[in-house]
């Protein structure tokens, strides 16, 4: 097996889910949030502006898990979004920066729209 | 208040970068050749005798390398460095007490480190712990403070035979009427030691106040 990348949606993000799980299935992770080019992600420019991380760790899980989510993050409030995130632990930053993050996720994407 | 680089200003992280795309590094992503794992055994009890330490089961297991305990260091266990001096008062007793790595006799708080396990993986070393028997003993240490300005009253602070701290000296003064603040010229002790948990608080230091009797 490969070394277990802290980074890996489906290691990190499943803390709570066995490699054994994902077999047969595509599994991504935060590396290919980016583009090519090096643009980032609304998410991580979101997380970059908010002070959404300290130590990284638990960064890529929350990331990875919030994608599909990123239409919709627009719609939610603040409660719902912190259920969203009730499965990923920050223990430096703090949730709330994280909270904020997802909350001007909202104008980046729609930035991106307009 | 928005001159210079700093001031006023939103201050972008660099790091931020690597963390959020996947490229940074951790500790777990380090694989060296031939590297092995230590797991340490730690007491859940505050204060304890150590009266001897059973290794066999753990040693026996075969993914187990070698286990230590301080006697096993030879002259390399010392304490560690003095990382915070103590603060400039006139005629402070103050008795250095470091880290140590791994407990010789005494705990002194939960969570200090008793044994070192080194095995072929970070689980392997973790799962040995479970074999690993202790065999810690009462060490009842009582203590008397007294302070002068409320009629020399005394309470007794006792550290449990259970190996959990009854009472502290600080609370000892509380209750024997004095504050945050006390000063030692105050207070009167019955001759006892009260040894500080090793690094409470400050960073690889503790202080052991010898309280001198009255």
């Amino acid at each position: 097996m490969a070394p277990a990348r802290s980074c890996s949606t489906a290691i990190l993000c499943g803390r709570l889910t066995f490699a054994v799980q994902a077999d047969g299935h595509a599994i991504e992770t935060v590396e290919s949030l980016s583009s090519p080019d090096g643009t980032l992600h609304p998410l991580q420019t979101a997380f970059h502006e908010a002070h959404a991380l300290q130590c990284g760790l638990c960064a890529p899980g929350i990331l990875m898990s919030l994608v599909p989510d990123l239409d919709e993050l627009k719609t939610l409030g603040e409660d719902a979004i912190r259920e969203r995130l009730s499965g990923n632990l920050c223990r430096c930053a703090g949730c709330q920066h994280i909270v904020a993050a997802l909350q001007n996720v909202e104008s980046a994407s729609e930035g991106e729209a307009e | 208040m928005s001159d210079g680089p700093f001031f006023g200003r939103r201050v972008p992280r660099n790091e931020d970068g690597v963390l959020l795309t996947g490229q940074e590094q951790f500790i777990d992503d380090v694989q060296p050749p031939d590297v092995v794992h230590v797991a340490f055994w730690r007491s859940d009890f505050a204060h304890a005798r150590i009266r001897g330490v059973d290794l066999q089961r753990a040693l026996a297991r075969p993914d187990v390398i070698a286990a230590y305990v301080a006697d096993d260091l030879g002259e390399l266990w010392k304490p560690g460095p003095l990382l915070v001096s103590p603060p400039p008062i006139d005629g402070i007793v103050f008795h250095e007490r470091c880290q140590v790595p791994l407990v010789k006799d005494r705990i002194l708080h939960a969570g200090e480190p008793v044994v070192a396990v080194v095995a072929t993986s970070r689980y392997a070393a973790e799962d040995a712990l479970e074999d690993i028997r202790v065999d810690l003993g009462d060490d009842p240490r009582v203590a008397e403070a007294a302070v002068r300005r409320d009629q020399k009253r005394t309470v007794t602070g006792a550290f449990c035979p259970s190996g959990r701290v009854e009472r502290s000296l600080e609370r000892c003064i509380l209750r024997a009427g004095g504050g945050i603040g006390t000063r030692r010229e105050e207070l009167e002790f019955g001759g006892h030691e009260f040894p500080r948990h090793r690094g409470s608080g400050w960073p690889g230091v503790g202080v052991s106040q010898r309280c001198s009797g009255a």
